[in-house]
């Protein structure tokens, strides 16, 4: 997570300037913006999760209505309490001009974070889909209810698909708040190109793209999907999704680098990046060489269940100043704390199930033997069965002043990608 | 006639047996009386003991100021029949009294282990074992030192580790000094410094053995029994030094406290383990080489076994 704070600081830097460009350039934007809100706002609706037992909300978005059927687009993350726990929520929309009424729940998408939602009475106006994607730089322009402060017009920059974005995220240079989720993005003819969904603060957002909300508006369907069928409709797409991802990663060759005695998998795929954290205390008296590499886009689940994660972390430890006693007490002290990378409740999944072995190879010179103590933890969604979390943990102990300790968690994944992802994760370490 | 006195302080611990034989037993603060009482709530001339035609024993309070409480704690109006064997309460000492004739108990048959236990008066044991536990708490907080050496640390650990050990002597020393009157400071002290350097080196045992088997479930009985030995046995020696109970109760006593120690310790491991963590429970030592007993399975192998895993959880 540190390795996010530096990045965020480098981009910081570059996005004041942008944000002081934009300011200048808001006088020509102004224009298109008046007249999209006036004509558009009577198709974006508050979404508001009401409690049932206190008649109160619980949670509010946006949202906006896509046909004449009264079907609205807004995120998961808005209704995710209710799909979590629909005898204790409702959905409702508030409209512009005062209008309210039920929401029900017609489909979801949980990778994408859409989901529709429909109104009961049927009424006519409402926002069309484009047909491609700006130009990047282009003008575009966010709306929603930020904060709960009333219908909120931001007028931004398309900046194209988010880099090193498993999931294809727009990056649109404007800002994004809490309660304008789920609300449209149009462009300047008035069509939605994407859809609100996060935010990494300082005028970058991230919008989810055209495409999927249009594959998920045109899934062919029988009706809204049923309470009872919510689990199993998320199991699947967060099965079909790992099988995709995972299935991906092992089938592919693994870029490997130099990490002092070893060799180590490097950045596997292109939505993954690596980042260097060597730990140059001056107070410690044993070197810390650090490599993460992760995945950066989770799935959201609830507010304290994200899955999709893919996190993989070497350490190589060694020393000349300490002792072999201290030395291996300084290398316990690195293996003594590992958490899961994604958060989970108990509600949500079963403890850890650990396996716990000694496995070995053989350097490439075939002079020495890798000893590791391999630890290998899995954990069940309760949920969604299928599913589970798995970490694993090696530390190698066959010298006594120099060790590595490899790691991963991968979240939300099969049996089956679990076992095949470790294979491959293990195979990929090799030693000079 | 001839009595013998337990003159009893004010905790119960008698202090004084007294031979006294005539026709009549003069009991008072005045010099002239066969048994002199050093009690300011004494009356010089107090109580008198004779002897009736049946050979009766009487007891008689002179009509002293605070007088004498039988031991039914009623205090005599004129004579009465002395009890013998039982507590009197004169003035404010309590007084025992007994003929020649008056059972005592059987002899205790001294047991091994009092040699033993003598052994722990020598102060060499007790330089010894404080030496030992000074080594390997210094030493373990010296290898934990990964920042330069500070004498701070090591003085910070040997003073709560000190702490500790004399603060359980001390309980003890309580225990002993309310039980039977006795103060056996250097015993109690050398004893748990011995048990505090046994305990350490049992925990390096089982680490070693923790990291060497990967066996969580066989590391803790392992732990949990030589837990339990450790305590019932700390317990057993030191009630022997502090109670006077034979070998049967107390060992059965030093088992039972250990036993309901160690059931509360695996009541709150087990009831932490329901509770959800986000944190896998694994285990956590690393040794160096040299310390380990052999190889490891082939990758393939560990595998293999990780995929258990899978299976184990779902039947839970």
């Amino acid at each position: 997570m540190m390795n996010g704070l530096i990045n965020l600081r480098k981009i910081v830097a570059c996005q004041l300037m942008l944000a002081t460009l934009m300011l200048c350039s808001t006088g020509t934007l102004a224009q298109d913006a008046t007249s999209l809100f006036s004509q558009y706002n009577d198709r974006i609706y508050q979404i508001r999760i009401i409690e049932q037992a206190s008649g109160k909300q619980a949670a509010l978005g946006s949202g906006f209505q896509i046909d004449s059927d009264g079907t609205m687009v807004t995120n998961y993350h808005v209704v995710s309490e209710y799909t979590n726990h629909p005898e204790r929520y409702r959905i409702e929309f508030a409209g512009f001009d005062g209008s309210h009424g039920e929401l029900a729940l017609v489909d979801i998408d949980v990778i994408n974070d859409l989901a529709l939602i429909k109104r009961q009475d049927v009424m006519g106006e409402y926002l069309q889909l484009a047909d491609s994607l700006p130009q990047q730089g282009e003008a575009i322009y966010s709306l929603g209810n930020p904060h709960d402060l009333g219908l909120t017009v931001v007028p931004g920059t398309y900046n194209g698909m988010a880099a090193y974005s498993l999931y294809q995220r727009i990056h649109f240079s404007g800002s994004i708040n809490p309660g304008m989720s789920g609300g449209p993005v149009l462009n300047s003819a008035g069509h939605v190109i994407g859809v609100n969904v996060s935010t990494a603060g300082n005028q970058i957002s991230f919008l989810v793209p055209l495409d999927r909300l249009a594959a998920l508006v045109q899934r062919p369907r029988t009706g809204p999907i049923r309470l009872e069928d919510i689990h199993a409709v998320i199991t699947a797409q967060l099965f079909e999704n790992q099988q995709k991802v995972i299935g991906d990663l092992v089938n592919k060759e693994w870029l490997t680098s130099r990490f002092k005695q070893a060799n180590i998998p490097n950045e596997i795929a292109d939505y993954i990046r690596c980042w260097g954290m060597s730990g140059d205390n001056p107070d410690l008296s044993y070197e810390n060489i650090m490599s993460v590499c992760s995945q950066e886009e989770n799935i959201y689940l609830s507010g304290d269940f994200t899955t999709g994660t893919v996190v993989y972390q070497f350490n190589w430890l060694e020393t000349d100043k300490l002792n072999i006693l201290q030395f291996y007490n300084a290398y316990q002290t690195q293996i003594a704390n590992v958490y899961p990378d994604n958060t989970a409740a108990k509600e949500d999944v079963s403890n850890f199930e650990c396996h716990e072995d000694f496995h070995e190879k053989q350097s490439q010179a075939g002079d020495r033997t890798i000893i590791t103590k391999g630890t290998f933890c899995v954990r069940k969604y309760k949920k969604y069965p299928g599913l589970y979390d798995v970490l694993y943990l090696g530390a190698t102990v066959n010298e006594n002043k120099g060790g590595l300790v490899s790691h991963f968690t991968l979240a939300g994944v099969s049996m089956e990608m679990a076992q095949q992802f470790t294979r491959k994760f293990l195979a990929s370490i090799t030693w000079n | 006639m001839e009595l013998i006195v337990e003159i009893t302080d004010q905790s119960g611990r008698s202090h004084q047996y007294r031979k006294v034989a005539g026709e009549k037993v003069t009991i008072g603060r005045a010099w002239d009386n066969d048994l002199i009482l050093n009690d300011p709530a004494v009356n010089p001339h107090h109580v008198v003991i004779t002897q009736d035609e049946t050979n009766r024993l009487l007891i008689t309070d002179l009509d002293s100021l605070n007088g004498t409480n039988n031991p039914d704690k009623q205090r005599i109006q004129g004579s009465a029949p002395l009890q013998v064997g039982e507590e009197y309460l004169i003035g404010k000492s309590r007084i025992c009294f007994y003929t020649p004739d008056y059972p005592v108990v059987e002899t205790v048959k001294v047991a091994d282990i009092d040699h033993s236990i003598r052994l722990l008066d020598d102060t060499r044991f007790l330089v010894g074992a404080s030496l030992l536990v000074t080594l390997l708490y210094a030493g373990e907080q010296w290898l934990n030192m990964f920042s330069g050496f500070k004498w701070q640390e090591i003085a910070n650990v040997l003073l709560v580790v000190y702490a500790g050990v004399i603060g359980l002597t001390l309980f003890w020393v309580v225990i002993g000094r309310v039980l039977r009157h006795e103060i056996q400071f250097r015993k109690h002290l050398t004893l748990i410094l011995i048990f505090t350097v046994i305990q350490y080196l049992t925990s390096k045992l089982f680490a070693l053995i923790m990291f060497n088997t990967l066996n969580m479930t066989l590391s803790l009985a392992m732990m949990v029994f030589s837990e339990f030995v450790l305590v019932a046995g700390l317990l057993w020696f030191n009630l022997y030094l502090a109670t006077n109970q034979t070998n049967v109760q107390r060992t059965r006593t030093a088992i039972m406290i250990a036993s309901v120690m160690i059931a509360l310790t695996l009541y709150s491991e087990i009831a932490s383990r329901a509770e959800f963590s986000d944190s896998p429970d694994y285990i956590k030592v690393l040794v160096p080489p040299a310390l380990q007993f052999g190889g490891g399975v082939s990758e393939d192998e560990f595998l293999s076994g990780a995929s258990k895993v899978f299976t184990r959880l779902d039947t839970e």
